[in-house]
Protein backbone atom coordinates (compact mmCIF):
# COMPACT_ATOMS: atom_id res chain seq x y z
CA UNK A 1 0.00 0.00 0.00
CA UNK A 2 1.61 3.32 -0.98
CA UNK A 3 -0.68 5.60 1.54
CA UNK A 4 -1.60 5.44 5.11
CA UNK A 5 -3.63 3.28 6.55
CA UNK A 6 -5.34 6.22 9.00
CA UNK A 7 -5.42 9.55 9.09
CA UNK A 8 -6.87 12.29 11.49
CA UNK A 9 -7.21 15.76 12.50
CA UNK A 10 -7.56 16.62 15.98
CA UNK A 11 -7.72 20.15 16.38
CA UNK A 12 -9.29 21.75 12.94
CA UNK A 13 -12.91 20.46 11.99
CA UNK A 14 -13.98 20.32 15.34
CA UNK A 15 -13.64 24.42 17.00
CA UNK A 16 -12.78 26.83 15.35
CA UNK A 17 -8.85 27.62 15.60
CA UNK A 18 -8.16 31.16 17.47
CA UNK A 19 -5.30 33.15 16.72
CA UNK A 20 -3.26 34.24 19.39
CA UNK A 21 -4.14 37.04 21.18
CA UNK A 22 -7.90 37.07 20.78
CA UNK A 23 -8.08 35.47 24.31
CA UNK A 24 -9.62 37.94 26.63
CA UNK A 25 -8.51 36.21 30.40
CA UNK A 26 -6.76 37.97 32.81
CA UNK A 27 -2.93 37.34 32.83
CA UNK A 28 -0.18 37.88 34.98
CA UNK A 29 3.07 40.10 33.34
CA UNK A 30 6.46 39.65 34.98
CA UNK A 31 9.01 42.01 33.72
CA UNK A 32 12.51 42.11 35.06
CA UNK A 33 14.60 45.06 35.23
CA UNK A 34 17.63 46.36 36.22
CA UNK A 35 16.87 50.09 36.01
CA UNK A 36 14.08 52.28 36.23
CA UNK A 37 14.41 53.35 33.03
CA UNK A 38 14.43 49.64 31.51
CA UNK A 39 11.19 49.47 33.72
CA UNK A 40 9.87 53.08 32.28
CA UNK A 41 10.94 52.19 28.75
CA UNK A 42 9.08 48.59 28.13
CA UNK A 43 6.11 50.86 28.80
CA UNK A 44 5.10 50.89 32.64
CA UNK A 45 4.35 54.34 34.24
CA UNK A 46 6.81 56.02 35.92
CA UNK A 47 4.67 55.91 39.21
CA UNK A 48 4.34 51.90 38.79
CA UNK A 49 8.10 51.81 38.16
CA UNK A 50 9.04 53.76 41.38
CA UNK A 51 6.57 51.82 43.33
CA UNK A 52 8.15 48.68 42.22
CA UNK A 53 11.63 49.65 43.01
CA UNK A 54 10.92 51.10 46.32
CA UNK A 55 9.20 47.67 47.32
CA UNK A 56 12.45 45.82 46.33
CA UNK A 57 14.74 47.84 48.09
CA UNK A 58 12.70 47.27 51.44
CA UNK A 59 12.46 43.94 50.69
CA UNK A 60 16.03 43.79 49.77
CA UNK A 61 16.51 45.60 53.32
CA UNK A 62 14.67 43.63 55.42
CA UNK A 63 15.21 40.45 54.04
CA UNK A 64 17.64 40.33 51.46
CA UNK A 65 20.38 36.82 52.40
CA UNK A 66 23.02 38.22 54.99
CA UNK A 67 26.21 36.10 55.90
CA UNK A 68 28.45 36.78 59.23
CA UNK A 69 31.87 37.67 56.82
CA UNK A 70 32.75 38.59 53.53
CA UNK A 71 34.08 35.87 52.52
CA UNK A 72 30.70 33.49 52.65
CA UNK A 73 28.54 35.93 51.30
CA UNK A 74 31.17 35.74 47.97
CA UNK A 75 31.12 31.89 47.48
CA UNK A 76 27.88 32.51 46.60
CA UNK A 77 27.44 36.18 45.16
CA UNK A 78 31.30 36.56 43.87
CA UNK A 79 32.28 40.66 43.73
CA UNK A 80 28.34 41.57 44.17
CA UNK A 81 29.31 41.60 47.99
CA UNK A 82 28.45 44.66 50.37
CA UNK A 83 28.94 45.26 53.98
CA UNK A 84 25.60 46.15 55.37
CA UNK A 85 25.49 50.13 56.13
CA UNK A 86 24.01 50.43 59.56
CA UNK A 87 26.04 47.88 62.02
CA UNK A 88 29.15 46.54 60.37
CA UNK A 89 30.52 42.65 60.21
CA UNK A 90 27.05 41.92 58.22
CA UNK A 91 27.30 40.98 54.50
CA UNK A 92 24.57 40.68 51.69
CA UNK A 93 24.49 40.81 48.00
CA UNK A 94 23.55 43.94 46.27
CA UNK A 95 20.58 44.13 44.31
CA UNK A 96 20.89 43.32 41.27
CA UNK A 97 17.55 44.25 40.15
CA UNK A 98 13.32 44.01 40.54
CA UNK A 99 10.97 41.66 39.82
CA UNK A 100 7.98 43.68 39.10
CA UNK A 101 4.24 41.86 38.39
CA UNK A 102 0.79 43.15 36.69
CA UNK A 103 -2.19 41.80 36.43
CA UNK A 104 -3.31 42.44 32.61
CA UNK A 105 -7.08 42.61 32.16
CA UNK A 106 -8.59 42.97 28.53
CA UNK A 107 -10.16 46.36 28.51
CA UNK A 108 -8.00 48.30 31.23
CA UNK A 109 -4.60 49.61 32.10
CA UNK A 110 -2.09 47.21 34.12
CA UNK A 111 -2.88 46.69 38.27
CA UNK A 112 0.21 46.60 39.99
CA UNK A 113 0.31 43.55 42.22
CA UNK A 114 4.28 43.03 43.45
CA UNK A 115 7.94 43.90 43.51
CA UNK A 116 10.80 41.37 44.90
CA UNK A 117 14.29 42.03 44.71
CA UNK A 118 16.31 39.85 42.12
CA UNK A 119 20.67 38.96 42.78
CA UNK A 120 22.99 37.73 40.70
CA UNK A 121 24.72 34.86 41.86
CA UNK A 122 28.60 33.94 41.25
CA UNK A 123 27.54 32.36 38.18
CA UNK A 124 25.91 35.11 36.70
CA UNK A 125 22.22 33.66 37.48
CA UNK A 126 19.59 35.69 38.52
CA UNK A 127 17.43 34.88 41.36
CA UNK A 128 14.40 36.38 42.63
CA UNK A 129 13.81 36.19 46.40
CA UNK A 130 9.67 36.40 47.19
CA UNK A 131 7.78 35.93 50.43
CA UNK A 132 6.12 32.33 49.73
CA UNK A 133 3.46 33.15 52.94
CA UNK A 134 1.55 35.49 51.11
CA UNK A 135 -1.21 35.18 53.32
CA UNK A 136 0.28 35.87 56.59
CA UNK A 137 3.72 37.82 55.02
CA UNK A 138 7.26 37.21 55.60
CA UNK A 139 9.42 38.95 58.50
CA UNK A 140 12.86 39.81 57.99
CA UNK A 141 15.70 37.95 57.92
CA UNK A 142 18.83 37.27 58.75
CA UNK A 143 19.58 34.11 57.46
CA UNK A 144 20.68 33.04 54.22
CA UNK A 145 18.93 31.60 50.91
CA UNK A 146 15.63 30.82 52.67
CA UNK A 147 14.55 32.31 56.49
CA UNK A 148 11.18 33.41 57.83
CA UNK A 149 9.44 32.59 54.77
CA UNK A 150 11.47 34.32 52.55
CA UNK A 151 13.04 32.03 49.38
CA UNK A 152 14.61 32.35 46.18
CA UNK A 153 13.75 31.25 42.61
CA UNK A 154 15.65 31.86 39.59
CA UNK A 155 14.33 34.04 37.10
CA UNK A 156 13.34 32.73 33.69
CA UNK A 157 13.28 36.10 31.81
CA UNK A 158 15.99 37.61 30.34
CA UNK A 159 16.43 41.64 32.39
CA UNK A 160 14.86 43.75 30.51
CA UNK A 161 13.01 41.48 29.11
CA UNK A 162 11.33 41.01 26.20
CA UNK A 163 10.06 45.02 25.86
CA UNK A 164 8.17 44.78 22.48
CA UNK A 165 9.13 48.43 21.12
CA UNK A 166 7.78 47.67 17.68
CA UNK A 167 5.18 45.60 15.49
CA UNK A 168 4.12 44.87 12.16
CA UNK A 169 7.71 44.86 10.98
CA UNK A 170 6.64 41.55 8.63
CA UNK A 171 4.26 41.92 5.93
CA UNK A 172 5.25 44.72 3.93
CA UNK A 173 6.19 42.41 1.08
CA UNK A 174 2.80 40.22 1.18
CA UNK A 175 0.82 43.54 1.47
CA UNK A 176 2.68 44.61 -1.77
CA UNK A 177 2.32 41.82 -3.87
CA UNK A 178 -2.03 41.26 -2.67
CA UNK A 179 -3.63 40.78 -5.54
CA UNK A 180 -1.08 38.31 -7.64
CA UNK A 181 -2.64 35.09 -6.00
CA UNK A 182 -4.05 33.69 -3.00
CA UNK A 183 -1.13 32.72 -1.38
CA UNK A 184 1.96 33.68 -0.63
CA UNK A 185 3.41 30.38 -0.54
CA UNK A 186 3.46 29.11 -3.90
CA UNK B 1 -1.48 7.58 -16.83
CA UNK B 2 -5.48 8.41 -17.94
CA UNK B 3 -7.62 11.21 -16.63
CA UNK B 4 -11.04 9.92 -16.08
CA UNK B 5 -14.05 11.49 -15.43
CA UNK B 6 -15.95 10.07 -12.01
CA UNK B 7 -18.86 11.25 -10.48
CA UNK B 8 -18.57 13.91 -7.24
CA UNK B 9 -19.15 12.64 -3.85
CA UNK B 10 -22.70 14.84 -3.40
CA UNK B 11 -21.59 15.63 0.43
CA UNK B 12 -17.71 17.03 0.00
CA UNK B 13 -18.57 20.31 -0.08
CA UNK B 14 -20.05 19.79 3.42
CA UNK B 15 -17.15 17.73 4.56
CA UNK B 16 -14.68 20.44 3.23
CA UNK B 17 -16.02 23.41 5.51
CA UNK B 18 -16.24 20.61 8.51
CA UNK B 19 -12.76 19.76 8.27
CA UNK B 20 -11.51 22.98 7.50
CA UNK B 21 -10.97 23.28 4.09
CA UNK B 22 -12.31 26.52 3.74
CA UNK B 23 -10.64 27.74 0.20
CA UNK B 24 -11.91 24.70 -1.87
CA UNK B 25 -14.15 27.12 -3.78
CA UNK B 26 -12.10 30.62 -4.95
CA UNK B 27 -14.31 33.62 -6.43
CA UNK B 28 -17.01 30.77 -7.33
CA UNK B 29 -14.37 28.87 -9.52
CA UNK B 30 -14.26 25.18 -8.21
CA UNK B 31 -9.62 24.74 -6.25
CA UNK B 32 -10.75 21.54 -5.52
CA UNK B 33 -12.17 19.64 -8.40
CA UNK B 34 -13.18 16.06 -8.19
CA UNK B 35 -14.93 15.41 -11.59
CA UNK B 36 -12.36 13.75 -12.90
CA UNK B 37 -9.10 11.85 -11.10
CA UNK B 38 -5.81 10.83 -12.51
CA UNK B 39 -5.23 7.39 -12.96
CA UNK B 40 -1.26 5.69 -12.74
CA UNK B 41 -0.05 2.36 -12.47
CA UNK B 42 2.30 1.88 -9.79
CA UNK B 43 4.87 1.33 -11.70
CA UNK B 44 4.34 4.96 -12.99
CA UNK B 45 4.28 6.29 -9.57
CA UNK B 46 7.71 4.25 -7.93
CA UNK B 47 9.74 3.90 -10.74
CA UNK B 48 8.83 7.43 -12.47
CA UNK B 49 7.86 9.71 -9.68
CA UNK B 50 9.32 8.08 -6.06
CA UNK B 51 12.51 7.24 -6.71
CA UNK B 52 13.18 10.63 -9.61
CA UNK B 53 11.98 12.41 -6.19
CA UNK B 54 14.70 11.12 -3.89
CA UNK B 55 17.48 11.46 -6.27
CA UNK B 56 16.27 14.76 -7.25
CA UNK B 57 16.22 15.52 -3.57
CA UNK B 58 19.25 14.44 -2.90
CA UNK B 59 20.98 16.04 -5.41
CA UNK B 60 19.76 19.50 -4.42
CA UNK B 61 20.62 18.68 -0.77
CA UNK B 62 24.28 17.98 -1.90
CA UNK B 63 24.34 21.25 -3.64
CA UNK B 64 23.65 23.28 -0.04
CA UNK B 65 26.48 22.75 1.32
CA UNK B 66 28.91 23.70 -1.26
CA UNK B 67 26.60 27.39 -2.27
CA UNK B 68 26.63 27.96 1.32
CA UNK B 69 30.13 28.54 1.55
CA UNK B 70 30.74 29.92 -1.51
CA UNK B 71 30.27 34.32 -1.21
CA UNK B 72 29.71 34.13 -5.43
CA UNK B 73 27.13 31.38 -5.44
CA UNK B 74 24.91 33.29 -2.83
CA UNK B 75 25.59 36.34 -4.65
CA UNK B 76 24.33 34.76 -8.16
CA UNK B 77 21.41 33.99 -5.98
CA UNK B 78 20.52 36.93 -4.78
CA UNK B 79 21.15 36.15 -1.35
CA UNK B 80 21.67 39.49 0.33
CA UNK B 81 25.12 39.86 2.39
CA UNK B 82 23.55 40.33 5.53
CA UNK B 83 22.15 37.17 5.36
CA UNK B 84 24.96 35.15 4.22
CA UNK B 85 26.73 34.24 7.36
CA UNK B 86 23.49 33.70 8.96
CA UNK B 87 22.59 30.77 5.95
CA UNK B 88 25.52 29.47 6.28
CA UNK B 89 26.00 28.63 10.24
CA UNK B 90 22.22 27.52 10.06
CA UNK B 91 23.30 24.58 7.56
CA UNK B 92 26.56 23.91 9.33
CA UNK B 93 24.75 23.34 12.73
CA UNK B 94 22.40 21.27 11.17
CA UNK B 95 19.33 23.39 11.85
CA UNK B 96 16.31 20.96 10.96
CA UNK B 97 13.32 21.15 8.34
CA UNK B 98 10.49 19.90 7.56
CA UNK B 99 9.14 19.97 4.49
CA UNK B 100 9.29 20.88 0.59
CA UNK B 101 7.72 20.41 -2.76
CA UNK B 102 8.95 19.70 -5.99
CA UNK B 103 7.17 20.50 -9.41
CA UNK B 104 7.12 17.87 -12.19
CA UNK B 105 6.05 17.54 -15.50
CA UNK B 106 5.31 14.46 -16.58
CA UNK B 107 2.92 12.89 -18.66
CA UNK B 108 2.94 8.96 -18.02
CA UNK B 109 5.55 8.03 -20.36
CA UNK B 110 9.02 10.04 -20.95
CA UNK B 111 10.65 10.78 -17.57
CA UNK B 112 9.86 13.26 -15.24
CA UNK B 113 11.59 16.61 -15.56
CA UNK B 114 11.90 19.03 -12.83
CA UNK B 115 10.35 22.39 -13.40
CA UNK B 116 11.21 24.19 -9.47
CA UNK B 117 11.68 22.89 -5.74
CA UNK B 118 9.27 25.13 -3.25
CA UNK B 119 11.35 24.40 -0.49
CA UNK B 120 10.81 27.35 1.59
CA UNK B 121 6.73 27.67 1.39
CA UNK B 122 4.82 24.82 -0.38
CA UNK B 123 1.48 25.67 0.02
CA UNK B 124 -1.84 22.83 -1.49
CA UNK B 125 -0.34 20.86 1.64
CA UNK B 126 -4.07 20.01 3.77
CA UNK B 127 -5.62 18.93 0.20
CA UNK B 128 -2.95 16.51 -1.03
CA UNK B 129 -2.39 15.22 2.71
CA UNK B 130 -5.54 15.04 4.20
CA UNK B 131 -8.85 15.56 1.58
CA UNK B 132 -7.32 13.33 -1.55
CA UNK B 133 -6.77 10.73 0.93
CA UNK B 134 -10.44 10.97 2.32
CA UNK B 135 -11.41 11.29 -1.50
CA UNK B 136 -10.05 8.08 -2.12
CA UNK B 137 -11.19 6.30 0.71
CA UNK B 138 -14.75 7.53 0.50
CA UNK B 139 -14.60 6.31 -2.90
CA UNK B 140 -13.95 3.01 -2.76
CA UNK B 141 -16.16 2.70 0.66
CA UNK B 142 -19.12 4.06 -1.50
CA UNK B 143 -18.25 1.38 -4.03
CA UNK B 144 -17.03 3.77 -6.90
CA UNK B 145 -13.48 2.93 -7.20
CA UNK B 146 -12.30 -0.71 -6.61
CA UNK B 147 -11.38 -2.11 -3.10
CA UNK B 148 -7.82 -2.36 -4.40
CA UNK B 149 -7.39 1.33 -5.77
CA UNK B 150 -4.26 3.08 -3.82
CA UNK B 151 -2.83 6.55 -3.57
CA UNK B 152 0.43 7.74 -3.30
CA UNK B 153 0.36 9.34 -0.11
CA UNK B 154 1.99 9.23 2.86
CA UNK B 155 2.33 13.03 3.35
CA UNK B 156 0.67 13.63 6.53
CA UNK B 157 1.58 10.51 8.64
CA UNK B 158 5.15 11.47 7.20
CA UNK B 159 4.65 15.10 8.72
CA UNK B 160 3.67 14.34 12.01
CA UNK B 161 6.53 11.64 12.26
CA UNK B 162 9.29 14.21 11.22
CA UNK B 163 8.14 17.09 14.02
CA UNK B 164 8.14 14.38 16.70
CA UNK B 165 12.04 13.71 15.59
CA UNK B 166 13.12 17.44 15.29
CA UNK B 167 10.62 18.58 18.23
CA UNK B 168 13.66 18.41 20.91
CA UNK B 169 15.79 20.78 18.20
CA UNK B 170 12.70 23.21 18.44
CA UNK B 171 12.95 25.85 21.07
CA UNK B 172 9.18 26.38 22.71
CA UNK B 173 6.92 28.34 22.21
CA UNK B 174 6.83 27.01 19.13
CA UNK B 175 4.27 29.60 16.69
CA UNK B 176 2.86 29.11 13.61
CA UNK B 177 2.23 31.39 11.46
CA UNK B 178 0.89 32.90 8.02
CA UNK B 179 -0.46 36.35 6.15
CA UNK B 180 -3.32 37.40 8.16
CA UNK B 181 -5.75 37.56 5.10
CA UNK B 182 -4.96 34.89 3.11
CA UNK B 183 -7.71 32.19 4.35
CA UNK B 184 -5.63 29.73 1.93
CA UNK B 185 -2.86 30.07 4.00
CA UNK B 186 -4.04 30.24 7.11
CA UNK B 187 -6.19 26.84 6.07
CA UNK B 188 -2.27 25.45 5.52
CA UNK B 189 -0.77 26.72 8.86
CA UNK B 190 -3.89 25.51 11.03
CA UNK B 191 -3.01 21.95 8.90
CA UNK B 192 0.53 21.74 10.41
CA UNK B 193 0.21 23.04 13.43
CA UNK B 194 -2.56 20.19 13.64
CA UNK B 195 -0.05 18.05 12.53
CA UNK B 196 2.41 18.92 15.18
CA UNK B 197 -0.24 18.43 17.96
CA UNK B 198 -0.61 15.12 16.63
CA UNK B 199 3.06 15.02 17.38
CA UNK B 200 2.52 16.14 21.19
CA UNK B 201 3.58 19.41 20.54
CA UNK B 202 1.83 22.41 22.23
CA UNK B 203 1.43 24.92 19.19
CA UNK B 204 0.73 28.69 18.85
CA UNK B 205 -1.03 30.55 15.73
CA UNK B 206 0.18 34.71 15.32
CA UNK B 207 -0.65 36.63 12.18
CA UNK B 208 2.77 37.48 10.37
CA UNK B 209 1.81 40.97 11.12
CA UNK B 210 1.52 40.73 14.82
CA UNK B 211 5.01 39.30 15.11
CA UNK B 212 7.00 41.60 17.59
CA UNK B 213 10.86 42.70 17.76
CA UNK B 214 11.65 42.87 21.30
CA UNK B 215 14.43 45.69 22.73
CA UNK B 216 16.66 42.08 23.70
CA UNK B 217 16.73 41.16 19.50
CA UNK B 218 13.99 38.62 20.01
CA UNK B 219 10.84 38.28 17.95
CA UNK B 220 8.07 38.56 20.29
CA UNK B 221 4.13 37.53 20.51
CA UNK B 222 1.35 39.17 21.30
CA UNK B 223 2.03 39.05 25.64
CA UNK B 224 5.89 40.50 24.41
CA UNK B 225 7.22 36.95 25.30
CA UNK B 226 9.76 35.54 23.25
CA UNK B 227 9.10 33.47 20.37
CA UNK B 228 11.40 30.23 20.34
CA UNK B 229 10.64 28.56 17.13
CA UNK B 230 8.27 30.62 13.96
CA UNK B 231 6.78 27.95 11.79
CA UNK B 232 5.96 30.94 8.86
CA UNK B 233 4.04 30.59 5.98
CA UNK B 234 5.95 33.44 4.47
CA UNK B 235 9.00 33.47 1.98
CA UNK B 236 12.14 34.16 3.16
CA UNK B 237 12.89 37.00 0.71
CA UNK B 238 10.02 38.69 1.76
CA UNK B 239 11.33 38.33 5.52
CA UNK B 240 14.59 39.77 4.21
CA UNK B 241 13.08 43.07 2.57
CA UNK B 242 10.77 43.54 5.17
CA UNK B 243 11.64 46.34 7.94
CA UNK B 244 11.98 42.90 11.21
CA UNK B 245 14.53 41.35 8.51
CA UNK B 246 17.51 42.61 9.57
CA UNK B 247 17.00 41.42 12.87
CA UNK B 248 16.56 37.77 12.06
CA UNK B 249 20.79 36.80 11.98
CA UNK B 250 20.74 37.86 16.18
CA UNK B 251 16.80 36.92 16.60
CA UNK B 252 17.83 33.62 18.42
CA UNK B 253 14.61 32.04 16.72
CA UNK B 254 14.55 28.54 14.94
CA UNK B 255 13.01 29.07 12.23
CA UNK B 256 10.49 26.51 9.92
CA UNK B 257 11.73 25.94 6.88
CA UNK B 258 14.95 27.29 8.05
CA UNK B 259 17.65 29.65 6.66
CA UNK B 260 19.22 27.60 4.29
CA UNK B 261 16.02 26.85 2.45
CA UNK B 262 16.43 29.64 0.95
CA UNK B 263 19.36 28.87 -1.27
CA UNK B 264 17.05 26.02 -2.55
CA UNK B 265 13.67 27.87 -2.84
CA UNK B 266 15.51 29.51 -5.89
CA UNK B 267 15.35 29.10 -9.28
CA UNK B 268 19.10 29.81 -9.21
CA UNK B 269 19.38 25.81 -7.98
CA UNK B 270 18.36 24.76 -11.53
CA UNK B 271 20.91 25.96 -13.58
CA UNK B 272 23.38 24.64 -10.67
CA UNK B 273 22.11 21.59 -10.83
CA UNK B 274 22.33 21.52 -14.47
CA UNK B 275 26.18 22.21 -13.97
CA UNK B 276 26.27 19.65 -11.89
CA UNK B 277 24.10 16.97 -13.59
CA UNK B 278 24.36 17.87 -16.78
CA UNK B 279 22.01 15.56 -18.76
CA UNK B 280 20.12 13.86 -16.05
CA UNK B 281 16.96 12.48 -17.18
CA UNK B 282 14.83 14.55 -14.94
CA UNK B 283 16.52 18.06 -15.40
CA UNK B 284 16.05 20.56 -18.18
CA UNK B 285 18.61 22.29 -19.85
CA UNK B 286 18.81 25.59 -17.27
CA UNK B 287 21.22 28.64 -17.12
CA UNK B 288 21.91 31.90 -15.52
CA UNK B 289 20.04 34.66 -17.41
CA UNK B 290 22.76 37.21 -17.40
CA UNK B 291 20.58 39.34 -19.97
CA UNK B 292 17.26 39.50 -19.41
CA UNK B 293 16.84 42.59 -21.28
CA UNK B 294 17.30 40.72 -24.57
CA UNK B 295 14.94 38.78 -26.59
CA UNK B 296 14.35 35.17 -25.50
CA UNK B 297 15.45 32.35 -28.47
CA UNK B 298 13.15 29.55 -29.35
CA UNK B 299 12.81 26.62 -27.02
CA UNK B 300 13.47 28.77 -23.47
CA UNK B 301 11.21 30.03 -20.70
CA UNK B 302 12.34 32.56 -18.05
CA UNK B 303 11.55 32.62 -14.80
CA UNK B 304 12.96 35.23 -12.02
CA UNK B 305 15.10 33.36 -9.47
CA UNK B 306 12.19 34.02 -6.67
CA UNK B 307 8.72 34.06 -7.96
CA UNK B 308 5.63 31.86 -6.91
CA UNK B 309 2.26 30.83 -8.17
CA UNK B 310 4.01 30.99 -12.08
CA UNK B 311 3.70 34.90 -12.05
CA UNK B 312 6.19 36.66 -14.48
CA UNK B 313 6.84 33.58 -16.74
CA UNK B 314 8.08 34.22 -20.20
CA UNK B 315 7.66 31.23 -22.89
CA UNK B 316 9.30 31.06 -26.00
CA UNK B 317 7.77 27.81 -27.42
CA UNK B 318 9.26 26.98 -31.30
CA UNK B 319 7.29 28.21 -34.36
CA UNK B 320 7.67 31.84 -33.05
CA UNK B 321 4.36 31.72 -30.30
CA UNK B 322 5.03 33.47 -27.32
CA UNK B 323 3.25 34.37 -23.90
CA UNK B 324 4.45 35.60 -20.33
CA UNK B 325 1.89 35.81 -17.27
CA UNK B 326 2.10 39.07 -15.48
CA UNK B 327 3.28 39.00 -11.87
CA UNK B 328 4.57 41.17 -8.90
CA UNK B 329 8.29 40.25 -9.28
CA UNK B 330 9.51 42.02 -12.82
CA UNK B 331 12.46 42.91 -11.61
CA UNK B 332 14.85 40.40 -10.80
CA UNK B 333 17.20 38.34 -12.12
CA UNK B 334 16.19 35.06 -13.86
CA UNK B 335 17.02 32.07 -15.03
CA UNK B 336 16.72 30.12 -18.57
CA UNK B 337 15.21 26.62 -18.61
CA UNK B 338 14.63 24.83 -21.50
CA UNK B 339 10.87 25.03 -22.93
CA UNK B 340 9.03 21.80 -22.02
CA UNK B 341 5.34 21.96 -21.95
CA UNK B 342 3.15 20.32 -20.16
CA UNK B 343 1.33 17.04 -21.65
CA UNK B 344 -2.46 17.91 -22.20
CA UNK B 345 -4.74 15.39 -21.04
CA UNK B 346 -9.01 16.63 -22.13
CA UNK B 347 -9.18 20.08 -20.75
CA UNK B 348 -6.44 20.32 -18.76
CA UNK B 349 -2.34 20.57 -18.40
CA UNK B 350 -1.59 18.57 -14.94
CA UNK B 351 1.52 19.56 -12.96
CA UNK B 352 2.83 17.13 -10.34
CA UNK B 353 3.10 18.24 -6.74
CA UNK B 354 5.82 15.46 -5.44
CA UNK B 355 6.22 16.13 -1.81
CA UNK B 356 9.07 15.86 1.10
CA UNK B 357 8.93 15.16 4.08
CA UNK B 358 11.87 14.90 6.09
CA UNK B 359 13.82 13.93 3.46
CA UNK B 360 11.63 11.40 2.55
CA UNK B 361 9.24 11.29 -0.98
CA UNK B 362 6.09 10.78 0.34
CA UNK B 363 2.98 11.49 -2.27
CA UNK B 364 1.85 13.42 -4.66
CA UNK B 365 -0.68 16.09 -5.46
CA UNK B 366 -1.82 17.45 -9.17
CA UNK B 367 -2.64 20.69 -9.96
CA UNK B 368 -4.52 21.31 -13.28
CA UNK B 369 -4.60 24.39 -15.29
CA UNK B 370 -6.37 25.45 -18.62
CA UNK B 371 -2.78 27.12 -19.56
CA UNK B 372 0.54 25.58 -19.83
CA UNK B 373 1.46 27.88 -17.08
CA UNK B 374 0.17 26.62 -13.25
CA UNK B 375 -1.13 29.63 -11.67
CA UNK B 376 -3.34 30.30 -8.59
CA UNK B 377 -6.52 29.26 -11.18
CA UNK B 378 -4.89 25.55 -11.29
CA UNK B 379 -7.69 23.14 -9.72
CA UNK B 380 -6.79 20.91 -7.41
CA UNK B 381 -7.52 16.95 -8.90
CA UNK B 382 -6.86 14.13 -6.60
CA UNK B 383 -5.40 10.44 -8.20
CA UNK B 384 -5.71 6.96 -7.53
CA UNK B 385 -3.51 4.09 -8.41
CA UNK B 386 -5.15 1.73 -10.21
Amino acid sequence: MKRSRRLALIAIGQMPVLLAGCAEEEKLRQGFYTSIEACRSDGNSAEVCDKALKAAADAHANASPKYASREQCVQDYGDLCTERAQGGGVWMPLMAGFMLSQMLGANRSPAYVDANPVYRDRAGRYNERFCDRGDVGCGSSSGGASYGGWRQRPVDIAPNRAITTTRAGFGRSSSERSGWGRSFGG
Amino acid sequence: MRRIPIAERSDWRASAERLGFHFHTVDGAPYWDERAYYAFTLEQVERDLETPTLELHEMAMGLVGEIVASEFLMHRLGIPEHYRDWIARAWREGSPHLYGRMDLAYDGRAPAKLYELNYDTPTSLYEAAFFQWLWLEEQIDRGVLPRDADQYNLIQENLVETIATIAPLLPRPLYFSAVRDSPEDQGTVAYLADCAEQAGLATRRIAIEDIGLGADGRYTDLDDAPIGTLFKLYPLEFMFADAFGEALPTARVVLLEPPWKAVLSNKGILPLLWERHRGHPNLLPAFFDDRPDLALPAGWVRKPLLSREGANIEVHAGAGERWHSDGPYGDAPCIRQAFHPLARFDRGYPLVGSWVVGDRASGIGLREDDSLITRDSARFVPHAIL
